[in-house]
């Protein structure tokens, strides 16, 4: 019955909400804004009165806002949205940046770098969406570092893995010359901004990078309501003019602990099992795992088994190293290809030969990250001498 | 701090979570559902030393949050949010299984008013009438309502398109 997996379903996401901590403070908050809102001329006094009891929370909250050293940290997770209000810097120790967050706006790390909306909630409705400060790829015919690069009429590379928004486009340079390159759409009255500049990678150790990584840049992703949009883009601009490179965006610099890959955020995965034809005979079946860093090329890690288990009459078939699994231990976006490919991806796989018993297994993943599954019509490889083992083995 | 604050502060602890979970059903964005809850909850704070006599002040609460909502999605900005989708990359990843992640992406694609009477008609356990009453909206209507969204969903669980909502697709 749908209606009930439709309750399940629905009792089990919103099980799943983030922690309440500090929940009732930002109440209390809320409650004391929503108390001056509401108050006029003679109720105003009431208000104060009232609002003594909420006054000391928000008068410590504004005294630890003006700590310069006041600082938040994005590190690469998914996590609830935790909001501070600024002034504070915004600092991403994975992606390699660090920001001043304004007075008069609060932020939330995030695991491509940081949300920020206005602290008052009534303009916070004029976002569609938290502005976002992240690290992007963008394509050397659009980046600030590829126009200095390609400036002198030479060719650019053929085009990336991803694509940019086709809005309108234009580009400029601070005052100070750093660079920049920016999108703006409009869409009824909401508009659609997003404004780069080039913020340079260095792999550990003086690595070589895959070539991608000189297109990072620092993003700022906007989608406001039109009328708001001028108070935005200048939020952006002093984002982007004070935004300072730390970790792998300064050579020789160490590079902050990674944090494991998110898949479908930081990483996308893809896995597929194949008969390969060895000639006519024998076939050997190859399980395969890929993993491509995302455009957002945020720097995690791959660490762990990856397997395949082989079937029979519901037991595990007599086939030598079945279950086994071959330790994944790689980085992105570097990838631990990255002499040979251009972009940050990592690869392992196994092969299944020499198969003599009954075509009718069952083969299951074992596999941390995508989830342990069947795999559906299973290929069998063919049987080359029924007097030796079955084999599984890594490579 | 007086009887009603700490009854109130009470009803706080018991009530954020459940609302801001509803919130959440309602549209898909945690910072959103915050947003709803504690407005919910300020209101209810305002008319606290009448609603604490009813017999259910959560069902004030859950009222003026649904009533936030409804007159939110007829703000323009939020409506062009809704028909873009909710965000998926900031969205905080309940573990819902295979099963469960396909039916609530297909929930969260359902219209505004469509996905609030399932929520509320099978989340909230509230009969069709409550839901009509909450709404604001005919009898009829919201039997019409729940019929299309099922009907709607149950097309899009044997549809092939929603199974490659599955892991492992491509940016």
């Amino acid at each position: 019955m749908i209606e009930q997996r439709l309750k399940e379903t629905l009792g089990r996401v919103a099980a799943a909400e983030p922690g309440e901590a500090g929940a009732y403070d930002r109440f209390l908050r809320r409650k004391a804004r929503r108390t001056r809102t509401a108050a006029g001329g003679t109720a105003l006094v009431l208000v104060l009165l009232l609002g003594s009891a909420v006054a000391v929370p928000r008068l410590l909250e504004r005294l630890r806002s003006d700590d310069p050293g006041r600082r938040l940290f994005a590190f690469g997770q998914a996590g609830p949205a935790q909001w501070r209000p600024g002034p504070l810097v915004a600092v991403a120790p994975v992606q390699g940046f660090e920001v001043d967050v304004p007075a008069g706006w609060e932020a939330t790390p995030t695991w491509k770098g940081f949300a920020l909306r206005p602290a008052d909630p009534g303009r916070q409705r004029l976002l569609a969406e938290p502005v976002q400060v992240d690290t992007s790829y963008l394509e050397a015919f659009y980046n600030p570092a590829g126009k200095e690069l390609y400036h002198d009429g030479t060719s650019p590379p053929a085009r990336g893995p991803f694509k940019i928004r086709q809005d309108p486009q234009s580009h400029g340079r601070f005052p100070e010359g750093r660079g920049w390159f920016r999108t703006d759409g409009l869409d009824g009255r909401l508009r659609t901004t997003h404004w780069y500049v080039s913020w340079p990678y260095h792999c550990q150790g003086g690595e070589p990078c895959p070539d991608m990584l000189a297109m990072r840049t620092l993003r700022v992703a906007i989608t406001v309501d039109d009328g708001a949009s001028r108070e935005v883009l200048g939020l952006a601009e002093r984002l982007l003019r004070s935004a300072r490179p730390i970790t792998n965006a300064v050579a020789g610099q160490a590079h902050a602990p990674r944090p494991d890959c998110l898949i479908d955020r930081s990483v996308v995965a893809r896995r597929s099992s194949e008969l390969f034809e060895l000639g006519p005979t024998p076939r050997e079946v190859r399980f395969f795992w890929g993993f491509r860093t995302t455009r957002y090329l945020v720097p995690c890690a791959l660490r762990f088994g990856l397997g395949v288990e082989i079937l029979e009459g519901g037991h595990r078939a007599d086939v030598r190293g079945n279950g086994v699994t071959v330790q994944l231990d790689a980085v992105l976006p570097e990838g631990s290809e990255a002499r040979l490919n251009k972009h940050g991806t990592s690869s392992a796989y196994l092969t299944w030969t020499n198969w003599c018993g009954p075509r009718s297994v069952r083969l299951r993943w074992l596999d941390p990250l995508l989830g342990d599954a069947d795999i559906p019509d299973p290929p069998v490889p063919s049987c080359v001498d029924a007097t030796k083992p079955s084999v599984l083995r890594g490579a | 701090m007086v009887a009603g604050e700490l009854q109130f502060r009470e009803f706080f602890a018991a009530e954020f979570g459940r609302l801001r979970g509803l919130g959440y059903l309602l549209t898909s964005d945690w910072a959103q559902a915050e947003e709803l809850a504690q407005d919910a909850l300020v209101r209810t704070y305002w008319a606290w030393s009448r609603v604490r006599g009813h017999e259910r002040p959560a069902a004030y609460a859950r009222k003026v949050l649904v009533n936030r909502h409804r007159s939110l999605l007829r703000r323009a900005v939020l409506e062009a949010r809704h028909a873009r989708g909710s965000r998926v990359e900031e969205a905080y990843q309940p573990d819902l299984g295979e099963d469960g992640l396909v039916l609530w992406a297909a929930v969260r694609r359902l219209p505004a008013r469509q996905r609030a009477v399932l929520v509320l008609r099978y989340h909230e356990d509230l009969p069709e009438a409550e839901v009509a009453r909450l709404l604001r909206l005919p009898l009829g209507t919201v039997k019409s309502l729940t019929h299309r969204a099922l009907a709607r969903l149950r097309a899009e669980l044997g549809s092939p398109a929603l199974e490659r909502h599955g892991r492992g697709t491509q940016t």
